[in-house]
């Protein structure tokens, strides 16, 4: 909203407030001040002259030059233009070193051989409005050599307000006056009604309303104005029109606005002729019916659409637009007014659903004041008949009535303020009623009656936001201002609730995945099908998306996503274009998936079994979340190419699948959770990894997610080198919570003695994984001190038999309480080969 | 026949004689030569095996010079040994100089979490101090949690406040959550009051540009009880501004409107730049918009079943981006969701101070 402060100075006196005491006292008053923009006043060397004399300039027919008069002993001579400029009348005088608005200077100059000693000014010259045609007749009252701003106000200051949509009062300037007026204790003065208008003027009114049942319209009232000499309005009001942000079109229309932005009451003027019947009816769309607006907009009605219509059909879309076929013309003459007031639901959807947001659907959404309807027509008829003395026009001709139909009175809602409810909820224990009485009576709210510290409040149908009690406490707060409220500790005896565990392990994930180097980034979790093609994930698979946005902000951004994956190979890839590699990245974000709106035949994909299931930390009481999608909290990262960056120290290194188990065993660690296994997922599982560089993790039936190498042909899809292709892994962080939510033991006891460490190597068949000797551990009886074993070393070839890998382990022995003697050990280690052989056929080196 | 007492004299002539001839002294001749001698079958050992053959009127002397060829010759090897370690030393200390400039490895270690987590976590660890609860909510919801129950009913032109995304189902309408404010409608249909709670959470708005991007970070606040005022959430707010910002940061409540609390209010900051005198940061006005906030509005209490009249509270919401941002004094937004490595690496693992 825009508003100028020359307007608002019409309702209430704002001397000696300056631009930024009004930005503060509006934004301490909600009105939000989001930037001013000031008109400056003119020069001051620009003052009113008379012209005395204009003689035809020798050398050219279009100049004259004018003797003019501004209040000193010797007239100027000035070469002027303008075909209007002759002698009598007042105009405006720039003087010699006077600056114009544009920044232009004027000079002494010679004009075609004759001496010019000044400049008249046109309304354009003087930035006054656009119109350039001669130069500006001021009123023949103004005295002669005054400076031009002691006569018209030239400078202002536009507020751009924001406001909040409850506060639809202030959509008219005189609601922010009324705000403001409360505020700093002065009146507010409405605008004065001019005189009565003189019998000849008056007619009667010929027009005949009808509102529908359920029309969606709750008052209606017409005015009729005939013999109107439409043409260009007055240039006071097309300039308030300008500082609004509105473009003057011709006096009807200004008028209609003016009195909108005035008084918050879109106003729709119907050309007479082209009413059919002069008559309105006002009443629902109907199928099939089309109504072409004023932007030449055909509008398919339907029955929700509040239409007004003629004898013969629609000829507005209530609340939004007025229809061609009745607009406004230059030479129109005879109107009828509407001044109504619709319902606001039916104005936002019908608004909505043909996309037009106009000053009239703005308002009636917020909703207007309908009691307001007679005064808003009493200030058009007058701002009809001043604007025709201004311009010299016809006195216009007036409908003796308005026809005003209001089916239903509204009445003004009762509210009672409980003082010390007040004081309660605002904690401001020195509040009295008198004060209350005196803020909200300011705001014209008026006091009914006062029973104690009850008092009942009668609220002006103007603050359609105004319903309850908290609601007039608030406009208390407001005017003693929120700053006279104390800072206090709220007291709070109790227990805090139980926090879910979970939030704590997602932080802490975080950090650990950070202290192991790795950096944390956040993408947008919108996805495209595109996407999920390049991971070559078919529809079937549990990864495709399933939940769907219906207005993305771009069509590649439909989907929300189920996997993290996506987000993390774009920004690498943005990374590679910006020659950034070797980046390790990992998000924490969320899968979303709607299981109901989608089949997935899990026996195809057995490792996502899990996660067709009910989200972890969240469970919903209200009403029936069967819908609800669900969402799964992910932790993703990837370790970019290269792993390690070719130095003078050491070679290139490219990313490998244990890089990533590296990190996830870190993690697993950290949360000490054991004995978690690597397994190979069938190829339809990940077809977006390296088919045998890539592990589902699983513990017993639970699978904490994946990683592995990316399949060349996605990364090449994703458009990295197929030579640089990051290793990446995705895990669900609810499994992993529930595995970890065991505290970690730490063992201090057996730290005090020293373990020992054994070497043994042995052959086994090629097939043998690491994996099958870690379970012989397991499986060890007669395990008593072996702790750990530790791969160092896999060979083949040279000294080893074909078909079989040497390989070679560290094996820590240690035994609570004691030192190990060398003999226990060798025991041990002895008895674990001869394990070794039985079970997987090992044969020691 | 030669006695012990005159083969250990000659021995520890010997021995000198091995020592000084040595051509390398060294941890492992010095180790060499000790086991040639004291051993366990070094010559000494040896001898003193002998010693059984001694008649016992003699064993005394003997044994006297036996033990003091055994100390002459530990403390020789003590200084060799001495000098042996002091040329390790020497030679270590020696090596080729290395050119300290050369770089370190590239693959820098260093980790960073993203600025919203790090100022989510800074956040969190005061709220829990002041005994509040971390709470979590769905960012996919039905309408009635985001809006209906939140005093946003259909049609409300407050609706448009906030472009929201839309999800396509066959029934129920469902939004990506607009606002953290849905979880105070999950907390107050799950828990009884009195409640303190604080849910930090990603929320979603149809809007991109320099200063807003269609993912975005709140951070929400609920207390309900019986006696709270709008006093206490200023200080409460204050207290908070002031444990991040310091004890100097001022803050200033002016009334706004959003429809689920009841005096609603802006929270702004002196702006921590300029103190106020107006600078590029807060565009010249001294404050920086914090959030909003202000008392539940009765409206929100009955749609989850609280009795209005007995129990009073306050809800407050920050924007976790825009404090990153200042904090930072990062321009554009749209920078905190391009995952760009080098931009993201400069931030820390721990927010200021230890995490919580």
């Amino acid at each position: 909203m825009l508003v100028s402060k020359n307007w608002l100075n019409d309702y209430v006196n704002l001397d000696g407030l300056t631009d930024s005491d009004l930005d503060r006292i509006l934004t301490g008053l909600g009105l939000e001040v989001e930037g001013i923009k000031t008109i400056a006043p003119l020069d001051d060397l620009l003052v009113v002259g008379e012209i005395l004399k204009a003689d035809r300039h020798p050398n050219a027919d279009t100049l004259q030059i004018c003797t003019v008069s501004i209040g000193g002993p010797e007239p100027l001579q000035i070469v002027c233009g303008a075909s209007n400029a002759r002698a009598g009348i007042r105009v405006v005088v720039a003087q010699i070193g006077s600056l114009l608005p544009g920044n232009f200077k004027i000079k002494e100059s010679k004009i075609r051989g004759e001496k010019s000693f000044g400049m008249l000014c046109s309304e354009s010259e003087l930035g006054i409005s656009e119109a350039s045609e001669g130069i500006l007749e001021l009123d023949s009252t103004y005295t002669v050599g005054s400076k031009i701003n002691s006569v018209i106000k030239t400078g202002d200051s536009i507020f751009e307000i924001s406001l909040t949509p409850n506060r639809s009062d202030c959509n008219g300037v005189i609601g922010i006056a009324r705000d403001l007026a409360a505020k700093i204790g002065k009146p507010l003065l409405y605008p004065k009604s001019e005189a009565k208008i003189a019998e000849s003027f008056l007619i009667a009114n010929p027009v005949k309303v009808e509102l529908h049942p359920n029309s969606g319209c709750e008052r209606f009232a017409a005015l009729y104005i005939s013999d109107i000499e439409n043409g260009p309005s007055p240039r006071w009001l097309q300039k308030r029109l300008e500082t609004a942000g509105m473009r003057p079109i011709n006096l009807i229309v200004d008028i209609t606005n003016y009195v909108m932005f005035e008084m918050n009451q879109p106003i729709h003027a119907y050309d007479e002729r082209q009413v059919k019947g002069k008559s309105i009816l006002v009443r629902k769309g109907r199928d099939a019916e089309k109504l072409t607006t004023i932007d030449k907009k055909v509008v398919d009605l339907v029955s929700s659409d509040i239409v007004i219509c003629d004898a013969e059909g629609a000829i507005g879309l209530a609340g939004i637009m007025g229809g061609l076929n009745s607009e406004v013309k230059d030479d129109t003459k005879n109107i009828i007014i509407e001044i109504a007031s619709f319902d606001p639901t039916c104005v936002r959807r019908t608004a909505k659903r043909n996309a037009f947001h106009t000053e009239a659907s703005h308002r009636f959404e917020r909703g207007v004041d309908i009691e307001n309807i007679v005064a808003v027509a009493d200030r058009i008829t007058d701002l009809f008949i001043l604007c025709s003395k201004q311009t010299g026009k016809r006195h216009p001709l007036i409908s003796k009535n308005v026809l005003d139909v209001y089916p239903k009175a509204i009445k003004r809602p009762r509210i009672a303020l409980r003082l010390d409810r007040a004081r309660k909820i605002l904690g401001l224990f020195s509040l009295t009623a008198d004060t209350c009485i005196k803020h909200l009576s300011a705001l014209e709210f008026k006091l009914l009656d006062r029973k104690d510290d009850r008092l009942l409040f009668e609220v002006p149908l103007w603050r359609v936001d105004v319903t309850r009690e908290i609601d007039l406490i608030e406009e208390i707060a407001r005017l003693e201002s929120f700053d006279k409220i104390p800072y206090r500790m709220p007291v709070m005896e109790i227990a805090p609730l139980k926090e879910n565990p979970f939030i704590r392990f997602v932080d802490e994930a975080k950090i650990t995945l950070a202290s192991l180097g790795m950096t944390e980034v956040i993408t947008y979790p919108f996805t495209s099908h595109i996407d999920y093609q390049n991971l070559a994930i078919t529809n079937d698979h549990p990864f495709h998306p399933s939940v769907e946005l219906s207005n993305p902000l771009v069509q590649d951004h439909s989907w929300m996503q189920t996997t993290g994956l996506i987000g993390l190979l774009k920004a690498t890839e943005r990374n590679h274009r910006f020659q950034r590699k070797g980046a390790r990245l990992f998000e924490f974000g969320k899968a979303f998936h709607n299981f109901s709106n989608k089949e997935v035949d899990f026996e195809k994909f057995p490792s996502f079994r899990g996660i067709n299931r009910q989200p972890l930390h969240f469970t919903a009481r209200a009403f029936s979340e069967a819908s609800r999608p669900m969402e799964r909290h992910l932790a993703t990262f990837l370790i970019d190419y290269p792993f390690q960056k070719k130095s003078w120290a050491k070679e290139e290194l490219a990313p490998s699948f244990f890089d990533a188990k590296q990190i996830v065993d870190s993690l697993l660690k950290a949360f000490a959770i054991k004995d978690v296994t690597f397994t190979r997922p069938s190829s339809e599982e990940l077809p977006f990894l390296h088919p045998t560089a890539s592990a589902v993790l699983k513990k017993d039936s639970a699978v904490f997610g994946w990683l592995g190498e990316l399949h060349p042909k996605v990364a090449h899809k994703f458009g990295f080198e197929i030579t640089q292709v990051p290793v990446v892994c995705e895990l669900d962080l609810e499994a992993l919570f529930k595995t970890a939510s065991e505290k970690a033991v730490i063992e201090s006891e057996t730290f005090e003695f020293p373990h020992a460490l054994r070497d043994l190597a042995f052959t086994v068949d090629t097939s043998t994984t690491h994996g099958d000797i870690i379970n012989t551990v397991q499986s060890f009886k007669r395990k008593k001190y072996l702790e750990s074993i530790e791969l160092f070393d896999v060979f083949s070839g040279e000294g080893i038999p074909e078909g079989k890998k040497s390989m070679a382990y560290s094996l820590t022995f240690r035994a609570p309480g004691k030192t190990l003697q060398d003999q226990d050990v060798e025991k041990e280690l002895t008895s674990f080969m001869e394990w070794l052989q039985t079970s997987i056929g090992a044969v020691k080196r | 026949m030669t006695t012990i007492m005159e083969r250990a004299n000659a021995l520890l002539i010997e021995f000198e004689q091995n020592a000084t001839s040595m051509e390398k002294v060294t941890p492992e001749t010095v180790e060499e030569l000790r086991i040639h001698w004291l051993g366990k079958k070094g010559i000494v050992t040896r001898l003193f095996e002998d010693m059984r053959h001694v008649p016992n009127e003699e064993k005394r002397d003997a044994g006297k010079s036996m033990n003091v060829l055994k100390t002459s010759i530990e403390a020789s090897l003590e200084v060799l040994k001495s000098k042996a370690a002091d040329s390790v030393f020497h030679s270590i200390l020696n090596r080729a100089p290395l050119d300290i400039t050369l770089p370190s490895q590239k693959d820098t270690l260093k980790g960073a979490l993203h600025p919203i987590t790090l100022m989510q976590q800074k956040l969190l660890k005061e709220f829990r101090q002041h005994g509040f609860t971390v709470y979590d909510g769905p960012e996919t919801d039905f309408d009635f949690y985001n809006f209906t129950a939140l005093n946003l009913p259909a049609d409300h032109p407050a609706r448009d406040m906030q472009d929201t995304f839309h999800l396509k189902t066959n029934q129920d309408i469902m939004v990506l959550r607009t606002q953290t404010s849905n979880i105070q409608i999950h907390a107050m249909l799950q828990e009884k009051p009195p409640l303190r709670i604080v849910a930090p959470g990603r929320v979603y708005r149809v809007d991109s540009d320099q200063t807003h991007t269609p993912i975005f970070h709140q951070i929400e606040g609920l207390v309900v009880d019986k006696k709270i005022s709008f006093a206490d959430l200023k200080g409460m707010i204050q207290s908070m501004l002031h444990s991040i910002y310091g004890a100097s940061a001022k803050t200033r409540f002016r009334p706004s409107y959003f429809p689920f609390v009841e005096p609603g209010a802006e929270v702004d900051m002196q702006c921590t730049h300029c103190q106020g005198e107006g600078c590029k940061i807060c565009k010249n006005t001294g404050w920086l918009e914090i959030g909003g906030c202000g008392m539940v509005h009765p409206n929100v209490f009955e749609a989850v079943s609280y009795d209005s009249e007995e129990y009073t509270g306050f809800a407050f919401g920050f924007g976790l981006d825009r404090m990153a941002m200042l904090n930072w004094q990062l321009p554009d937004l749209r920078q905190l969701f391009e995952g760009d490595a080098d931009f993201q690496s400069q931030f820390s693992v721990f927010a200021e101070g230890a995490p919580c």
